[in-house]
C-alpha cells in the first residue's frame, strides 16, 4: 500500500491548526475572559479594565484546551429592572400608609469581575439577585419616606440616596450602579387606582360646575352693563324735558300696545276724551 | 518509493495546482508531442483514466496521456476516437487527475474552491451602507469606526464585523401595546400619556460598549425621564397647556440619563402621541370642556345682546333729540300732531266705542282666545 507522504503532513498541519483555534481565545473589548483551570480561577482577560484603552488591549490570548475552560463576563452596563416581573408587581406602603405600585430599574456594571463571578455568577445569571436586591432597595427608601416625599423621588428620577444604598448592597459582589430609575409609580390597582379616578371625576364635575356658574356671572354682568350704560344714554337724552318725554313715551307706548298687526281691542271712549275734544263741537 | 520518479518540478503545480492552472499547459504539450501511441487515446480519457493510476503514477499518467489525444484525429477517424478526443479537449483538465472517481470528481474540486472562495468573500468583504458604520475586529480586538464602503477584514475565524445603521433615526413607542398609560402628576391625578422617542447611534464604539440591552435600558430610562417631568407639574398643565413643554423636558432627561450610562445614543426628540384624562375619567373631562365652551357661548350672546340694547338706546336717544328739536320750536302744535297721529293709528286699527251717559252698560264680546282669530273679520284680512 502506498502511503502519500502528504497525509501524515496534513495530517499533522490539521493537528496543529485544530489545536491553535482551540487554544486561541480572542478577547473582545467588552467582555472578559475568566480563565479557569479545572475549576480553579487562574487568570483574567480583562480589556475593560484599561479604561478607556479597552479596545486597544482587547485581542488574541491562548488558553490550555481541555484543562482550562473560559468563563465570559459582559463588561458593559447590565440593566435589571422589578418591572415585567407578573402582570404588576406588588403594591409598596409609604411611611404614612399610602400604598404605590413602583417599579425601578438598575443599570450596573461589573467592576471586579473575579469576584463578582464568585459571588453571583455570569451577569446574565445574576439577574435573579440583583433584581431581588433593587426591589429590596426600593421598598426600604420608600416605607422610609411619605408620599411627598416619594413624589419629589419621582421627580427627581430616583436620587443619590437609593442609588448609593444598592451600589452598597452590590459593592461586595464586585460590581456598581451607574444609574437607578423609576420606571413605574402609579397607584396600585384595584380600589386605590378606582379612588384616584373617582377623586379626578369628582373634582372635574366640580370644575364643570364652576365654570357654569361662572359663565353666568359673566354674562350676567355683561347685560347689566350694557342695561346701565343705555339707561345713561336714555337718560342724557329723556332728562331735557321729562314732560315731553312722558307724552312721546306715552304715544310710543300706545302705538307698541294697541297698533300691532293682529291686535284687536275694544276701546271705551268716554265723549270727554280729549281725543273727542273736537267732536263735541265745543 | 514509486513516487521518487517524480519530476519534483512538476509536483508543484500538478494536484496543488487547481485547474485554470493545468487548463493552460495542456494545449502547447498537446502540440510538441505527436507521436504517441494513438491506442491510448481511443481508450477514451476520463472513464480509463482512474484505472491507470496505480502503473505509473500520477504525473507520468497525465504527461503522456495529453499528446496522444491531439496527435491521433488525422490518423485514426473513428467516430468514437474524434468524439472522445473533442470531449477530452472540452472537458476541464481536473478530469486528469488520478485521484477520484466518477463524473463527480471532475466538479467537486471546483466547487468545493469556488465554496471556499465565497465564503472568504463573504467573510473578508463587508459592504457598508450610506447609513452604516462598522468597527472590524481582528482576533477580538476593535479596530477604528469604518465609514460607508467597503470594510475589509480577515476570513472567518479570525475577524468579524460589525456593522449598525448610525445615521437612520429609529423610533421607541412607549408603551408598547395599544393599552393605557397612567403617569401620576405632581397634583396626585392620573394621566394616560404615550409618546415615540427618535433616536439614533451618535459613537458606535461608545454604543457597542456602553450598554448590553440598549433597547430594554432605553425603553425603561424613557418611561423614567417622562414620569419625572410629569410628576413635576399638574394634571391640568399636562393635558392643556404644559403639553408642548412636557416632550422637550422628557427628552431632555433621558439624554442625561443615557450619558450617564454611556449608551453612545443621542436622543433627537420624544414627540408626545398622546396626554388625556384616564378613560374611566373621561366623560367628566369632556363635561367640563362642554361647560368651558357653553360659558362661552353664552358670553358671546351676552356681548351680542348688550351691543344691541346700546344701539338700541342710542338710537332712541337720537330719535327723541330730533323729535325735542322740532318740539322746542312749536310745542303746542307738535304735540297736537303727535297726538292726533298715534290716535289715528289706535284708533282706526281697534273697535271703538263711544258712551255718552255716564252709568250705561257695555256688553262686550267675549275676548278671542288666542290662535283661533282666524274668525275675526279683521285677522283675516291680516294674511294670516
Amino acid at each position: 500500500m502506498v502511503i502519500d507522504r502528504r497525509v501524515p503532513l496534513s495530517a499533522a498541519l490539521f493537528a496543529m491548526a485544530a489545536l491553535a483555534f482551540a487554544a486561541a481565545l480572542p478577547v473582545p473589548p467588552d467582555r472578559a475572559a475568566l480563565v479557569l483551570r479545572l475549576g480553579q480561577p487562574v487568570r483574567l482577560i480583562d480589556p475593560a479594565a484599561t479604561g478607556p484603552a479597552a479596545r486597544a488591549s482587547a485581542g488574541l490570548a491562548w488558553h490550555m484546551p481541555l484543562v482550562e475552560r473560559v468563563v465570559w463576563l459582559d463588561r458593559r452596563a447590565q440593566t435589571t429592572t422589578t418591572q415585567g416581573l407578573g402582570p404588576h408587581s406588588a403594591a409598596i406602603a409609604t411611611r404614612d400608609g399610602t400604598a404605590l405600585a413602583i417599579d425601578g430599574f438598575a443599570v450596573w456594571r461589573v467592576t471586579d469581575p473575579v469576584r463578582f463571578y464568585q459571588a453571583l455568577g455570569t451577569p446574565a445569571d445574576a439577574d435573579e439577585a440583583m433584581r431581588a436586591m433593587l426591589m429590596t432597595v426600593l421598598r426600604r427608601q420608600v416605607a422610609q419616606s411619605d408620599l411627598p416625599a416619594v413624589l419629589a423621588l419621582v421627580r427627581a428620577g430616583g436620587d443619590a440616596a437609593l442609588r448609593a444604598g444598592l451600589d452598597r448592597e452590590i459593592a461586595r459582589y464586585g460590581a456598581t450602579v451607574v444609574d437607578l430609575g423609576l420606571s413605574r409609580v402609579t397607584w396600585p390597582d384595584g380600589a386605590p387606582i378606582d379612588g384616584a379616578i373617582a377623586t379626578m371625576t369628582a373634582r372635574a364635575d366640580a370644575d364643570a360646575a364652576a365654570i357654569t356658574a361662572e359663565g353666568h356671572r359673566a354674562a350676567s354682568l355683561i347685560r347689566a352693563d350694557a342695561e346701565a350704560r343705555a339707561g345713561q344714554i336714555y337718560a342724557a337724552s329723556f332728562g331735557k324735558d321729562p314732560e315731553f318725554y312722558d307724552f312721546y313715551r306715552a304715544m310710543q307706548s300706545y302705538d307698541a300696545a294697541f297698533v300691532q298687526k293682529g291686535n284687536h281691542a275694544t276701546l271705551v271712549l268716554s265723549p270727554d276724551n280729549t281725543y273727542l275734544r273736537q267732536f263735541r263741537g265745543k | 518509493m514509486v513516487m521518487d520518479g517524480l519530476d519534483t518540478g512538476k509536483a508543484t503545480d500538478g494536484p496543488a495546482d487547481d485547474g485554470s492552472g493545468v487548463a493552460h499547459h495542456d494545449g502547447p504539450r498537446a502540440a510538441v508531442a505527436p507521436d504517441a501511441p494513438a491506442a491510448d487515446a481511443v481508450d477514451g480519457v476520463a472513464a480509463s483514466a482512474p484505472l491507470r493510476v496505480n502503473a505509473p503514477g500520477p504525473w507520468h499518467h497525465s504527461r503522456v496521456r495529453q499528446p496522444a489525444r491531439s496527435a491521433l484525429r488525422p490518423v485514426a477517424p473513428l467516430p468514437g476516437a474524434r468524439a472522445a478526443a473533442w470531449l477530452a479537449r472540452r472537458l476541464p483538465p481536473v478530469t486528469l487527475r488520478p485521484f477520484g472517481s466518477g463524473p463527480a470528481s471532475r466538479w467537486l474540486p471546483w466547487l468545493g474552491g469556488a465554496l471556499v472562495l465565497a465564503g472568504l468573500a463573504a467573510t473578508t468583504v463587508h459592504p457598508v451602507g450610506v447609513q452604516e458604520q462598522a468597527i472590524v475586529a481582528t482576533a477580538g480586538a476593535w479596530g477604528p469606526t469604518l465609514g460607508p464602503g467597503l470594510a475589509l477584514s480577515w476570513p472567518w475565524p479570525i475577524g468579524a464585523v460589525r456593522i449598525e445603521n448610525v445615521t437612520g433615526v429609529r423610533h421607541l413607542a412607549v408603551p408598547d401595546s395599544g393599552g393605557e398609560h397612567l403617569l401620576l402628576t405632581r397634583d396626585g391625578a392620573l394621566a394616560d400619556v404615550a409618546w415615540d422617542v427618535r433616536w439614533r447611534i451618535r459613537d458606535l464604539q461608545a454604543h457597542a460598549l456602553g450598554l448590553a440591552d440598549p433597547d430594554l435600558t432605553l425603553r425603561l430610562a424613557a418611561d423614567a425621564a417622562m414620569r419625572s417631568v410629569v410628576a413635576s407639574v399638574d394634571f391640568a398643565a399636562v393635558i392643556g397647556p404644559g403639553r408642548a413643554t412636557i416632550g422637550p423636558a422628557a427628552a431632555h432627561r433621558l439624554q442625561a440619563m443615557l450619558d450617564r450610562d454611556h449608551a453612545g445614543i443621542v436622543i433627537d426628540g420624544v414627540d408626545l402621541r398622546r396626554a388625556d384624562p384616564p378613560a374611566r375619567a373621561a366623560d367628566a373631562f369632556r363635561a367640563v370642556n362642554t361647560a368651558r365652551s357653553d360659558a362661552a357661548t353664552e358670553a358671546v350672546q351676552a356681548h351680542s345682546w348688550a351691543r344691541q340694547t346700546v344701539t338700541r338706546a342710542s338710537g332712541d336717544a337720537a330719535a327723541f333729540d330730533k323729535v325735542h328739536d322740532q318740539y322746542a320750536r312749536a310745542p303746542a302744535v307738535t304735540r297736537r300732531q303727535i297726538y292726533y297721529a298715534t290716535m289715528e293709528r289706535v284708533l282706526g286699527q281697534n273697535t271703538t266705542v263711544i258712551v255718552d251717559a255716564p252709568g250705561t252698560t257695555v256688553t262686550l264680546p267675549p275676548p278671542v282666545p288666542a290662535g283661533t282669530d282666524a274668525a275675526h273679520g279683521g285677522a283675516a284680512t291680516n294674511g294670516h
